[in-house]
Protein backbone atom coordinates (compact mmCIF):
# COMPACT_ATOMS: atom_id res chain seq x y z
CA UNK A 1 0.00 0.00 0.00
CA UNK A 2 2.84 2.72 1.08
CA UNK A 3 4.45 1.34 -2.17
CA UNK A 4 1.46 1.82 -4.72
CA UNK A 5 0.83 5.75 -2.86
CA UNK A 6 5.07 6.40 -3.22
CA UNK A 7 4.47 7.47 0.46
CA UNK A 8 7.66 6.85 2.60
CA UNK A 9 6.80 5.88 6.41
CA UNK A 10 8.76 5.54 10.25
CA UNK A 11 8.68 2.24 11.69
CA UNK A 12 9.13 2.03 14.81
CA UNK A 13 10.58 -1.37 15.54
CA UNK A 14 10.91 -3.58 18.76
CA UNK A 15 14.46 -4.93 19.26
CA UNK A 16 13.45 -8.38 20.22
CA UNK A 17 11.28 -8.90 16.81
CA UNK A 18 14.66 -7.60 14.59
CA UNK A 19 16.63 -9.92 16.51
CA UNK A 20 14.54 -12.75 15.92
CA UNK A 21 12.72 -12.12 12.18
CA UNK A 22 15.27 -9.66 10.80
CA UNK A 23 14.63 -10.16 6.77
CA UNK A 24 11.42 -8.16 7.28
CA UNK A 25 13.07 -5.11 8.94
CA UNK A 26 15.22 -5.23 5.95
CA UNK A 27 12.80 -5.30 3.33
CA UNK A 28 11.74 -2.16 5.29
CA UNK A 29 14.58 -0.66 5.17
CA UNK A 30 15.15 -1.21 1.68
CA UNK A 31 11.79 0.04 0.87
CA UNK A 32 13.54 3.60 1.93
CA UNK A 33 11.48 3.74 5.33
CA UNK A 34 12.81 5.13 8.28
CA UNK A 35 13.42 2.04 11.37
CA UNK A 36 13.15 3.93 14.63
CA UNK A 37 13.50 2.12 17.74
CA UNK A 38 10.34 1.30 20.18
CA UNK A 39 11.81 -0.77 23.09
CA UNK A 40 13.05 -4.68 22.75
CA UNK A 41 9.75 -6.23 24.03
CA UNK A 42 7.63 -3.30 23.71
CA UNK A 43 8.05 -2.21 28.00
CA UNK A 44 5.67 0.38 28.75
CA UNK A 45 6.95 0.34 32.26
CA UNK A 46 9.41 1.81 34.63
CA UNK A 47 12.57 -0.77 33.93
CA UNK A 48 14.61 0.77 36.84
CA UNK A 49 18.56 0.46 35.90
CA UNK A 50 18.05 -2.00 33.44
CA UNK A 51 16.32 0.76 30.92
CA UNK A 52 19.86 1.99 29.49
CA UNK A 53 20.74 -1.16 28.99
CA UNK A 54 17.28 -2.37 27.07
CA UNK A 55 17.56 1.08 24.90
CA UNK A 56 21.05 0.33 24.37
CA UNK A 57 20.45 -3.26 23.32
CA UNK A 58 17.40 -2.71 20.52
CA UNK A 59 19.59 0.16 19.12
CA UNK A 60 22.71 -2.10 18.59
CA UNK A 61 20.16 -4.81 16.93
CA UNK A 62 18.51 -2.18 14.94
CA UNK A 63 21.50 -0.71 13.68
CA UNK A 64 23.22 -4.49 12.92
CA UNK A 65 20.04 -5.74 10.95
CA UNK A 66 19.60 -2.49 8.79
CA UNK A 67 23.02 -1.35 8.51
CA UNK A 68 21.87 1.84 9.84
CA UNK A 69 21.48 3.60 13.30
CA UNK A 70 17.77 4.75 14.16
CA UNK A 71 17.90 8.47 15.38
CA UNK A 72 14.29 7.94 16.53
CA UNK A 73 12.59 6.64 19.69
CA UNK A 74 9.00 5.97 20.50
CA UNK A 75 8.24 4.67 23.78
CA UNK A 76 5.65 1.77 23.88
CA UNK A 77 3.90 3.27 26.33
CA UNK A 78 4.22 7.09 25.96
CA UNK A 79 5.75 6.84 29.37
CA UNK A 80 9.76 8.17 30.21
CA UNK A 81 11.69 8.34 32.94
CA UNK A 82 14.92 10.28 33.89
CA UNK A 83 17.14 7.51 32.06
CA UNK A 84 15.31 7.91 28.99
CA UNK A 85 16.86 10.76 26.90
CA UNK A 86 19.67 11.21 28.58
CA UNK A 87 20.27 7.41 27.19
CA UNK A 88 18.98 8.32 24.15
CA UNK A 89 21.08 11.46 23.64
CA UNK A 90 24.04 8.92 24.26
CA UNK A 91 23.46 6.16 21.82
CA UNK A 92 23.08 9.37 19.11
CA UNK A 93 19.12 9.64 18.62
CA UNK A 94 18.06 12.89 17.48
CA UNK A 95 13.85 12.69 18.29
CA UNK A 96 11.36 11.61 20.98
CA UNK A 97 7.76 10.54 19.30
CA UNK A 98 6.36 9.72 22.37
CA UNK A 99 4.71 12.96 23.57
CA UNK A 100 1.01 13.77 23.17
CA UNK A 101 1.42 17.13 24.75
CA UNK A 102 1.01 19.14 21.82
CA UNK A 103 0.02 18.78 18.50
CA UNK A 104 3.25 20.65 16.53
CA UNK A 105 6.75 19.41 16.74
CA UNK A 106 8.88 21.77 19.18
CA UNK A 107 12.65 21.13 20.52
CA UNK A 108 13.87 20.51 23.58
CA UNK A 109 16.99 22.19 22.74
CA UNK A 110 19.15 22.65 19.45
CA UNK A 111 19.92 19.27 19.34
CA UNK A 112 16.57 17.00 20.07
CA UNK A 113 13.17 17.62 18.83
CA UNK A 114 9.74 16.15 20.05
CA UNK A 115 7.65 14.90 17.59
CA UNK A 116 4.33 14.68 19.02
CA UNK A 117 2.26 11.82 18.44
CA UNK A 118 -1.63 11.90 18.99
CA UNK A 119 -2.79 8.49 20.22
CA UNK A 120 -6.04 9.21 20.98
CA UNK A 121 -7.88 10.34 17.58
CA UNK A 122 -5.17 9.41 15.06
CA UNK A 123 -4.20 5.75 15.95
CA UNK A 124 -5.88 3.04 15.24
CA UNK A 125 -4.77 0.49 18.07
CA UNK A 126 -7.37 2.50 20.82
CA UNK A 127 -10.11 3.32 18.01
CA UNK A 128 -9.94 -0.57 17.34
CA UNK A 129 -8.67 -2.59 20.61
CA UNK A 130 -10.47 -0.78 23.20
CA UNK A 131 -13.28 1.44 21.46
CA UNK A 132 -14.60 -1.69 19.26
CA UNK A 133 -14.51 1.38 16.24
CA UNK A 134 -15.82 0.14 12.87
CA UNK A 135 -13.22 0.31 10.23
CA UNK A 136 -15.70 3.30 8.40
CA UNK A 137 -15.87 4.93 11.89
CA UNK A 138 -12.27 5.33 11.96
CA UNK A 139 -11.61 6.19 8.16
CA UNK A 140 -14.03 9.60 8.89
CA UNK A 141 -12.21 10.07 12.10
CA UNK A 142 -8.74 10.02 10.59
CA UNK A 143 -10.35 12.79 7.37
CA UNK A 144 -12.30 14.49 10.21
CA UNK A 145 -8.98 15.14 11.79
CA UNK A 146 -6.91 15.66 8.70
CA UNK A 147 -9.35 18.15 7.45
CA UNK A 148 -9.58 20.08 11.03
CA UNK A 149 -5.47 20.15 11.10
CA UNK A 150 -4.75 21.25 7.43
CA UNK A 151 -7.31 24.60 8.58
CA UNK A 152 -5.02 25.08 11.83
CA UNK A 153 -1.85 23.81 12.99
CA UNK A 154 -1.31 21.75 9.34
CA UNK A 155 0.62 18.72 10.97
CA UNK A 156 -1.23 15.49 10.21
CA UNK A 157 0.86 12.65 12.75
CA UNK A 158 -1.42 9.06 11.90
CA UNK A 159 0.18 6.34 13.45
CA UNK A 160 -1.37 2.80 11.66
CA UNK A 161 -0.31 -0.80 13.42
CA UNK A 162 -0.06 -3.68 11.20
CA UNK A 163 -2.04 -6.26 13.88
CA UNK A 164 -5.23 -7.46 13.09
CA UNK A 165 -6.69 -6.79 16.81
CA UNK A 166 -5.56 -3.64 17.32
CA UNK A 167 -4.21 -2.60 13.96
CA UNK A 168 -5.26 -1.92 10.22
CA UNK A 169 -3.99 -5.73 9.18
CA UNK A 170 -7.29 -7.00 8.24
CA UNK A 171 -8.40 -6.46 4.79
CA UNK A 172 -11.35 -4.15 5.05
CA UNK A 173 -9.52 -2.22 8.08
CA UNK A 174 -6.50 -1.82 5.67
CA UNK A 175 -8.93 -0.44 2.77
CA UNK A 176 -9.76 2.52 5.09
CA UNK A 177 -5.99 3.34 5.62
CA UNK A 178 -5.74 2.76 1.73
CA UNK A 179 -8.79 5.37 1.32
CA UNK A 180 -7.05 7.45 3.48
CA UNK A 181 -4.05 8.15 2.61
CA UNK A 182 -5.49 8.68 -1.38
CA UNK A 183 -7.29 11.33 0.07
CA UNK A 184 -4.87 12.70 1.80
CA UNK A 185 -2.06 13.10 -1.41
CA UNK A 186 -5.23 14.36 -3.32
CA UNK A 187 -4.97 17.01 -1.17
CA UNK A 188 -3.03 20.10 -2.36
CA UNK A 189 0.16 21.01 -0.45
CA UNK A 190 -0.04 17.79 1.63
CA UNK A 191 3.48 16.21 2.00
CA UNK A 192 4.40 13.00 3.53
CA UNK A 193 7.62 13.36 5.88
CA UNK A 194 8.80 10.87 8.28
CA UNK A 195 9.48 11.41 11.59
CA UNK A 196 13.44 11.73 10.81
CA UNK A 197 12.54 14.10 8.58
CA UNK A 198 10.20 16.54 10.69
CA UNK A 199 12.85 16.00 12.95
CA UNK A 200 15.37 17.30 10.98
CA UNK A 201 13.85 20.07 9.70
CA UNK A 202 12.79 21.19 12.90
CA UNK A 203 16.49 20.85 13.91
CA UNK A 204 17.56 22.95 10.83
CA UNK A 205 15.92 26.07 12.31
CA UNK A 206 16.07 25.98 15.90
CA UNK A 207 14.77 29.25 16.75
CA UNK A 208 11.30 28.68 14.82
CA UNK A 209 10.54 25.32 16.62
CA UNK A 210 11.89 26.19 20.06
CA UNK A 211 8.35 27.12 21.26
CA UNK A 212 6.79 27.11 17.45
CA UNK A 213 3.41 28.88 18.80
CA UNK A 214 5.47 31.89 20.19
CA UNK B 1 -37.87 24.92 34.66
CA UNK B 2 -40.07 22.60 33.47
CA UNK B 3 -42.78 24.30 30.94
CA UNK B 4 -40.44 27.13 30.54
CA UNK B 5 -41.59 29.60 28.12
CA UNK B 6 -39.29 30.94 25.49
CA UNK B 7 -37.78 33.83 27.09
CA UNK B 8 -36.48 31.67 29.88
CA UNK B 9 -35.00 29.39 27.60
CA UNK B 10 -31.23 29.03 28.85
CA UNK B 11 -27.93 27.19 27.33
CA UNK B 12 -25.55 27.45 30.04
CA UNK B 13 -21.77 26.48 28.45
CA UNK B 14 -19.64 25.03 31.12
CA UNK B 15 -15.84 24.29 30.91
CA UNK B 16 -14.39 21.77 33.66
CA UNK B 17 -10.72 22.64 33.74
CA UNK B 18 -8.77 19.68 33.40
CA UNK B 19 -5.32 19.74 33.22
CA UNK B 20 -3.44 17.12 34.98
CA UNK B 21 -7.37 15.99 35.60
CA UNK B 22 -8.67 13.94 38.70
CA UNK B 23 -6.67 10.71 37.66
CA UNK B 24 -4.00 12.48 39.55
CA UNK B 25 -6.07 12.11 42.37
CA UNK B 26 -5.22 8.42 42.96
CA UNK B 27 -2.23 7.91 40.57
CA UNK B 28 1.60 9.82 40.48
CA UNK B 29 1.36 12.74 38.27
CA UNK B 30 4.61 11.35 36.70
CA UNK B 31 2.84 8.23 35.31
CA UNK B 32 -0.12 10.30 33.73
CA UNK B 33 1.96 13.06 31.42
CA UNK B 34 3.39 10.86 27.67
CA UNK B 35 -0.13 8.45 27.94
CA UNK B 36 -3.32 9.86 27.75
CA UNK B 37 -1.92 12.95 26.15
CA UNK B 38 -4.43 15.42 28.66
CA UNK B 39 -1.61 16.58 31.33
CA UNK B 40 -0.08 18.66 29.32
CA UNK B 41 -1.83 19.06 26.20
CA UNK B 42 -4.60 21.86 28.31
CA UNK B 43 -1.13 23.59 29.84
CA UNK B 44 0.35 24.03 26.39
CA UNK B 45 -2.87 24.56 23.70
CA UNK B 46 -5.94 22.34 24.83
CA UNK B 47 -6.98 25.71 26.89
CA UNK B 48 -5.70 28.68 25.03
CA UNK B 49 -7.80 26.72 21.85
CA UNK B 50 -10.95 26.43 23.92
CA UNK B 51 -10.87 30.02 24.74
CA UNK B 52 -10.27 30.85 21.21
CA UNK B 53 -13.25 29.27 20.06
CA UNK B 54 -15.41 30.31 22.64
CA UNK B 55 -14.01 34.18 21.66
CA UNK B 56 -14.33 33.04 17.85
CA UNK B 57 -18.01 31.60 18.43
CA UNK B 58 -18.88 34.40 21.09
CA UNK B 59 -19.95 32.65 23.60
CA UNK B 60 -19.88 33.11 27.28
CA UNK B 61 -19.04 30.41 29.50
CA UNK B 62 -18.73 29.39 33.65
CA UNK B 63 -15.43 27.72 33.87
CA UNK B 64 -14.80 25.82 37.02
CA UNK B 65 -11.19 25.91 38.09
CA UNK B 66 -9.88 23.74 40.28
CA UNK B 67 -7.41 26.62 42.13
CA UNK B 68 -4.56 24.18 41.87
CA UNK B 69 -5.06 24.44 38.16
CA UNK B 70 -5.15 28.26 38.43
CA UNK B 71 -2.11 28.38 40.34
CA UNK B 72 -0.53 26.64 37.31
CA UNK B 73 -1.99 28.44 34.54
CA UNK B 74 -1.97 32.12 35.79
CA UNK B 75 -2.13 33.92 32.62
CA UNK B 76 -5.10 31.58 30.79
CA UNK B 77 -6.56 32.37 34.67
CA UNK B 78 -6.41 36.16 33.65
CA UNK B 79 -7.54 35.79 30.27
CA UNK B 80 -10.64 33.55 31.26
CA UNK B 81 -11.39 36.92 33.15
CA UNK B 82 -10.47 39.25 30.29
CA UNK B 83 -12.61 37.42 27.96
CA UNK B 84 -15.58 37.81 30.13
CA UNK B 85 -16.41 34.57 31.48
CA UNK B 86 -17.45 33.49 34.69
CA UNK B 87 -14.56 32.03 36.87
CA UNK B 88 -15.87 29.22 39.39
CA UNK B 89 -14.51 27.13 41.88
CA UNK B 90 -13.54 23.61 40.83
CA UNK B 91 -12.22 22.87 44.70
CA UNK B 92 -8.50 22.46 44.86
CA UNK B 93 -7.26 19.62 43.15
CA UNK B 94 -9.99 17.56 42.27
CA UNK B 95 -10.86 16.06 45.34
CA UNK B 96 -13.37 13.82 45.97
CA UNK B 97 -16.18 15.49 48.54
CA UNK B 98 -18.18 12.71 49.33
CA UNK B 99 -14.97 11.16 50.95
CA UNK B 100 -13.67 14.30 52.58
CA UNK B 101 -15.97 14.74 55.90
CA UNK B 102 -14.72 17.33 58.19
CA UNK B 103 -11.96 18.47 55.67
CA UNK B 104 -14.79 19.39 53.13
CA UNK B 105 -15.22 23.21 54.13
CA UNK B 106 -11.26 23.71 54.63
CA UNK B 107 -10.63 22.59 50.92
CA UNK B 108 -14.04 24.90 49.91
CA UNK B 109 -12.45 27.63 51.67
CA UNK B 110 -8.90 27.29 50.63
CA UNK B 111 -9.95 27.08 46.95
CA UNK B 112 -12.29 29.72 47.16
CA UNK B 113 -10.05 32.44 48.81
CA UNK B 114 -7.03 31.15 46.33
CA UNK B 115 -9.04 31.67 43.55
CA UNK B 116 -9.90 35.16 44.45
CA UNK B 117 -6.77 35.78 45.62
CA UNK B 118 -5.36 35.21 42.02
CA UNK B 119 -8.30 36.65 40.35
CA UNK B 120 -6.71 40.15 42.38
CA UNK B 121 -9.06 42.92 43.68
CA UNK B 122 -8.82 44.79 39.89
CA UNK B 123 -10.60 41.95 38.37
CA UNK B 124 -14.60 41.50 38.12
CA UNK B 125 -16.30 40.41 41.03
CA UNK B 126 -16.13 36.56 40.85
CA UNK B 127 -19.19 34.90 41.56
CA UNK B 128 -18.19 31.72 42.60
CA UNK B 129 -20.02 28.64 42.32
CA UNK B 130 -18.71 25.08 43.33
CA UNK B 131 -19.11 22.24 40.52
CA UNK B 132 -18.13 19.71 42.55
CA UNK B 133 -20.89 18.99 45.07
CA UNK B 134 -23.16 16.77 43.68
CA UNK B 135 -25.77 14.66 44.66
CA UNK B 136 -26.26 13.58 48.24
CA UNK B 137 -24.15 16.73 49.04
CA UNK B 138 -26.29 19.28 50.85
CA UNK B 139 -24.36 22.70 49.83
CA UNK B 140 -25.79 24.14 52.81
CA UNK B 141 -23.47 22.02 55.17
CA UNK B 142 -20.12 22.71 53.01
CA UNK B 143 -20.78 26.17 52.55
CA UNK B 144 -21.83 28.62 54.96
CA UNK B 145 -19.86 30.77 55.45
CA UNK B 146 -18.82 31.56 51.53
CA UNK B 147 -20.74 33.68 49.03
CA UNK B 148 -21.71 30.44 47.01
CA UNK B 149 -24.46 31.32 44.98
CA UNK B 150 -25.76 27.82 42.74
CA UNK B 151 -24.71 23.96 42.26
CA UNK B 152 -25.39 22.78 39.16
CA UNK B 153 -27.66 19.83 39.17
CA UNK B 154 -25.23 17.87 36.86
CA UNK B 155 -26.19 14.53 36.89
CA UNK B 156 -29.44 14.81 35.98
CA UNK B 157 -29.72 17.48 33.36
CA UNK B 158 -26.27 17.85 32.41
CA UNK B 159 -24.83 16.67 28.86
CA UNK B 160 -21.50 15.61 28.95
CA UNK B 161 -20.22 16.56 25.49
CA UNK B 162 -17.06 14.67 25.69
CA UNK B 163 -16.19 12.75 22.47
CA UNK B 164 -17.04 9.09 22.08
CA UNK B 165 -19.69 9.95 24.65
CA UNK B 166 -22.26 7.40 25.05
CA UNK B 167 -25.36 6.62 26.94
CA UNK B 168 -23.98 5.69 30.53
CA UNK B 169 -20.62 6.19 29.47
CA UNK B 170 -20.06 9.16 31.67
CA UNK B 171 -16.33 10.56 30.78
CA UNK B 172 -14.65 7.38 29.22
CA UNK B 173 -14.39 3.41 29.19
CA UNK B 174 -11.93 1.86 31.27
CA UNK B 175 -11.08 4.75 33.73
CA UNK B 176 -10.35 2.49 36.91
CA UNK B 177 -8.61 -0.09 34.63
CA UNK B 178 -5.01 -0.81 35.70
CA UNK B 179 -3.65 0.41 32.49
CA UNK B 180 -5.46 3.23 31.03
CA UNK B 181 -3.16 4.25 28.48
CA UNK B 182 -5.36 3.18 25.79
CA UNK B 183 -8.75 3.26 27.82
CA UNK B 184 -10.54 5.68 24.72
CA UNK B 185 -14.03 5.24 23.67
CA UNK B 186 -14.39 5.19 19.74
CA UNK B 187 -15.11 8.19 18.07
CA UNK B 188 -19.07 8.32 17.39
CA UNK B 189 -20.37 10.70 14.13
CA UNK B 190 -23.36 12.30 14.24
CA UNK B 191 -25.95 10.05 11.91
CA UNK B 192 -28.79 11.47 10.32
CA UNK B 193 -30.99 12.62 13.34
CA UNK B 194 -27.26 14.06 14.89
CA UNK B 195 -25.03 12.13 17.45
CA UNK B 196 -25.82 11.18 21.01
CA UNK B 197 -24.60 14.93 22.38
CA UNK B 198 -27.12 16.65 19.91
CA UNK B 199 -29.99 13.88 20.48
CA UNK B 200 -29.57 14.71 24.24
CA UNK B 201 -29.44 18.77 23.77
CA UNK B 202 -32.61 18.60 21.34
CA UNK B 203 -34.61 16.31 23.71
CA UNK B 204 -33.81 18.24 26.98
CA UNK B 205 -34.48 21.63 25.38
CA UNK B 206 -37.95 20.74 24.52
CA UNK B 207 -38.75 19.17 27.60
CA UNK B 208 -37.11 21.46 30.32
CA UNK B 209 -35.92 24.14 28.17
CA UNK B 210 -31.80 24.33 29.90
CA UNK B 211 -29.29 22.42 28.82
CA UNK B 212 -25.92 22.59 30.23
CA UNK B 213 -23.22 21.40 28.28
CA UNK B 214 -19.66 20.62 30.11
CA UNK B 215 -16.64 20.62 28.16
CA UNK B 216 -12.77 19.41 28.80
CA UNK B 217 -9.69 21.34 27.31
CA UNK B 218 -8.26 18.41 27.13
CA UNK B 219 -6.83 16.08 24.21
CA UNK B 220 -7.66 12.35 25.36
CA UNK B 221 -11.52 12.82 26.88
CA UNK B 222 -12.07 16.56 26.20
CA UNK B 223 -12.93 19.11 23.16
CA UNK B 224 -8.92 20.67 22.76
CA UNK B 225 -8.15 18.39 19.54
CA UNK B 226 -8.87 20.97 16.50
CA UNK B 227 -11.20 18.06 15.04
CA UNK B 228 -13.74 18.24 17.98
CA UNK B 229 -14.48 22.29 18.44
CA UNK B 230 -16.67 22.37 15.89
CA UNK B 231 -19.23 20.59 17.84
CA UNK B 232 -19.10 23.84 21.02
CA UNK B 233 -20.65 25.77 17.48
CA UNK B 234 -22.84 22.84 16.28
CA UNK B 235 -24.72 22.55 19.71
CA UNK B 236 -24.77 26.24 20.81
CA UNK B 237 -26.27 26.71 17.62
CA UNK B 238 -29.15 23.99 17.92
CA UNK B 239 -29.63 25.67 21.19
CA UNK B 240 -30.04 28.76 19.85
CA UNK B 241 -32.75 27.44 16.99
CA UNK B 242 -34.81 25.99 20.34
CA UNK B 243 -34.82 29.57 21.58
CA UNK B 244 -32.20 28.86 24.49
CA UNK B 245 -29.12 31.46 24.00
CA UNK B 246 -25.88 30.80 26.52
CA UNK B 247 -26.19 32.13 29.79
CA UNK B 248 -23.50 32.09 32.44
CA UNK B 249 -23.72 30.32 35.39
CA UNK B 250 -24.34 33.09 37.97
CA UNK B 251 -26.92 34.88 35.57
CA UNK B 252 -28.81 31.73 35.63
CA UNK B 253 -28.62 31.06 39.05
CA UNK B 254 -29.85 34.67 39.83
CA UNK B 255 -32.43 34.42 37.54
CA UNK B 256 -34.05 31.45 39.45
CA UNK B 257 -33.43 33.13 43.06
CA UNK B 258 -35.23 36.34 41.90
CA UNK B 259 -37.82 35.40 38.78
CA UNK B 260 -38.16 32.00 39.09
CA UNK B 261 -38.31 31.22 42.78
CA UNK B 262 -40.04 33.70 44.02
CA UNK B 263 -42.82 33.04 42.23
Amino acid sequence: MLERHAVKATFFCCGYDAEHWPEPFREIHRAGHEIAAHGYQHEGFDLGEREPELLAKTHHILTEVVGEAPVGWCSPSGRKTRLTLPTLRSLGYRYDASEKDEDLPYLLDDRFAIVPNNTVSLDDFPLYFSGGALASEVERNFVEEFDAILGGDGYVHLTIHPKAGGGSGTPARAAAVDRFLAYAKATPGVRFMTCREIADHCLASPGAWREPRR
Amino acid sequence: MAGATPMSRALLLTVNVHGVGPEAASQPEADLFGRDAHGKYTYRIGLERLLDALRAFGLPATLFWPSGEAQRMPALFERCLRDGHEVASHGRAFEDHATLGAAEDAVIEEAHHELTRLAGSGAPRVPFADGNLVGAHDPDIATPRLPLRFQFPRRRRTLFARWGWRAGNDRAAGLGSPDRRHSFPPPRHPGPGGGADERGARALLAVDGYACLTFHPRADIGIGRAARLPMLKRLSDLAAGHGALPMRGAALAERMLTVILPN
